[in-house]
């Protein structure tokens, strides 16, 4: 075997995935280097690290998103690699670059791929291309040719979304449910766009009414060793914010799933992916529809862990550090199911955020519980941050035990003095909707309205 | 060294915002050093003083390897006792070939050097102790 690429880690990150990288860390016998901004001295994975820096004041812009002083920090600590977590800078292709060029190692991919599958127009491209289904669409801005649209939109099918190419976070876009009303939609968001975006550019595609959030689990080493590590459910969503995760996928059938999977991996054989990473689908009447490539690790991971039990960011860190993947498509079986519960410290059902001091937290255990988490009684939740503090994570033989088990969990978990989303979890835990699962990504929010106007 | 050499070095100091310079040549030694109020670099640090307490501790202005003594100096900048005045270099923070200055910002006796030499050193991290 080679020597390793790197001994030691900086974890350029906060909360409880920089606790997770360090354990994993720790696992392998590297030296961990925590960096913090002023309002983070207090987290518990600086407290763990061999060695601990603060990097700058509490705004992420001067701390956590501020690639030179994190790379500042690398250099003053002989730190060998920079595993970036979730968020902040993970997916930035210039910092992934940044690193590399100064000679250390990004544990992730290279800021090539990053870059490819950061841009929405070249990742379908490349998807395409290794066989992965991705919401069907034109190619690119319409044409102006009428009957030529026409062409285009029977193509995919009827119900469409027309979106302005300068658009987005749900701006500048129609639906359009039947061919007659095909031309004037056209029209009339390209006048739009024109307005609001300065650019008349319009494209379209299929809308899916009821999708579900179903995300296939991948790594890939530096030789072209690739596997796909099962699905993860991610439908109980609010605001395009994953609240619960499963795996597998109630309802959907193995074959389509494995179909998809080995489309995943090919896929990242063809761009020579490295690292974990994760491949977003919309399903629905039982079709995928690639949407987005998320190029490192993601929150809901351990999901993944306890059905499949491989260590993801143990295998990020030996990717990184050269190794080949430990193990290979035929050892990878999902056994029972996994639940995890995001623990935000906001309001549980006005979801406004909620910093404070924890008075007491006392997490729950027992078989097939596992908790993710950087609190302790005197932490202080600073508000500069993500309002993530604890995942709640629960494994059983099938998904009525995992859920069981998560009910017991919720119920015997002590957290006060902040307000924490713990008490939304307890009630869904038992709402029909999730108990019966296959759920798609509106029904949370539909939940909601529902308990909203009932309570009035 | 003429007079339109120094006006010119004191133009590029000031093109970079650089608070300090130090020239030796043929015996001859030119030390220009800027008022930290009338170069003021941004008015956010003008903020983040404001916020803090009377101070009486001196705290690292950024990251680096701690120098209590110019490396071409034997001795250091302060040592306990001495009487501080703000805006005295009381030492260097060093990363990679860059030396930084760090100034005090406040006026005192220094009772306590808290960091070490050699030490690298955080933001905003307390090197030394007045009174």
């Amino acid at each position: 075997m080679n020597k390793p690429l790197f001994d030691s880690v900086l974890i350029a990150n906060r909360g409880e995935i920089a606790l997770r990288v360090l354990r994993a860390a720790r696992d392998i016998g590297l030296r961990t280097i925590a960096v913090h901004s002023q309002a983070d001295a207090g987290l518990r994975h600086v407290a763990l690290a061999d060695q601990a820096i603060c990097i700058g004041p509490a705004a992420a812009s001067e701390s956590y998103l501020n690639s030179k002083r994190l790379l500042q920090a690398a250099k003053l600590t002989d730190a060998g690699a920079i595993h970036p977590g979730y968020g902040f800078l993970a997916e930035n292709a210039g910092f992934a670059a940044d690193i590399e060029a100064a000679g250390l190692v990004f544990v992730g991919p290279s800021s090539a791929s990053i870059r490819l599958m950061g841009d929405k127009v070249s990742a379908k491209q490349a998807m395409l291309e290794a066989g992965v289904p991705c919401v069907p669409g034109s190619p690119g801005a319409l044409p102006d040719d009428a009957e030529q649209v026409r062409h285009i939109a029977e193509t995919c099918g009827y119900p469409l979304i027309v979106k302005a190419s300068g658009g987005g976070g749900g701006r500048g876009m129609r639906i359009v449910r039947t061919p007659a009303e095909l031309n004037e939609s056209v029209a009339m968001t390209r006048e739009e766009a024109g307005r609001a975006f300065g650019n008349p550019e319009v494209y379209l595609e299929k809308f899916l009414e009821h999708p579900r959030h179903i995300e296939i689990q991948i790594l890939a080493d530096n030789f072209g060793n690739a596997v796909w590590l099962g699905e993860r459910d991610c439908s109980m969503q609010r605001r395009h914010q994953k609240i619960i995760e499963e795996s597998p996928a109630p309802g959907v059938d193995r074959e389509a799933i494995a179909f998809i999977g080995e489309r995943c991996v090919k896929a990242c054989q063809l761009i020579g992916y490295r690292g974990a990473g994760t491949f977003e689908f919309l399903y629905e009447n039982g079709e995928f529809f690639f949407i987005e490539m998320n190029t490192r690790v993601q929150v809901e991971h351990p999901v993944t862990e306890l059905v499949t039990g491989v260590d993801i960011v143990r295998e990020q860190l030996l990717i990184a550090q050269g190794f080949p993947l430990s193990i290979n498509q035929s050892q990878v079986t999902l056994r029972g199911h996994a639940v995890e519960c995001r623990i935000n410290a906001e309001d549980p059902f006005s979801f406004v955020p909620a910093p404070g001091t924890v008075k007491s937290w006392l997490p729950p255990g027992g078989p097939g519980i596992r908790i993710d988490s950087h609190l302790y009684s005197g932490y202080q939740v600073p508000p500069h941050y993500d309002s993530l503090v604890a995942k709640f994570l629960a494994h059983g033989a099938t998904r009525e035990e995992a859920i069981n088990r998560m009910t017991g969990a919720l119920g015997e978990a002590q957290l006060t003095g902040i307000k924490h989303s713990i008490p939304l979890h307890q009630r869904l835990m038992s709402e029909p909707g999730f108990v019966q699962g296959g759920f798609d990504i509106h029904h949370l929010e539909r939940y909601l309205d529902q308990d909203k106007e009932t309570s009035k | 060294m003429s007079p339109e050499f120094i006006e010119k070095v004191v133009v590029l100091l000031q093109k970079h915002s650089l608070r300090a310079f130090e020239f030796e040549q043929a015996g001859a030694c030119l030390s220009l050093k800027f008022d930290a109020k009338a170069n003021a670099a941004s008015p956010t640090d003008h903020l983040e003083r404001v916020g803090e307490e009377p101070c009486k501790i001196i705290h690292s202005p950024s990251m680096g390897v701690l120098h209590l003594a110019h490396p071409q100096r034997e001795e250091s900048f302060v040592k306990v006792g001495s009487e501080i005045k703000e805006g005295q270099i009381v030492a260097f923070l060093q990363n990679d070939d860059l030396l930084e200055e760090v100034k005090a910002n406040c006026s005192g006796v220094l009772v306590a050097a808290i960091a070490q030499e050699g030490q690298v050193i955080g933001f905003a991290q307390p090197l030394f102790e007045l009174r």
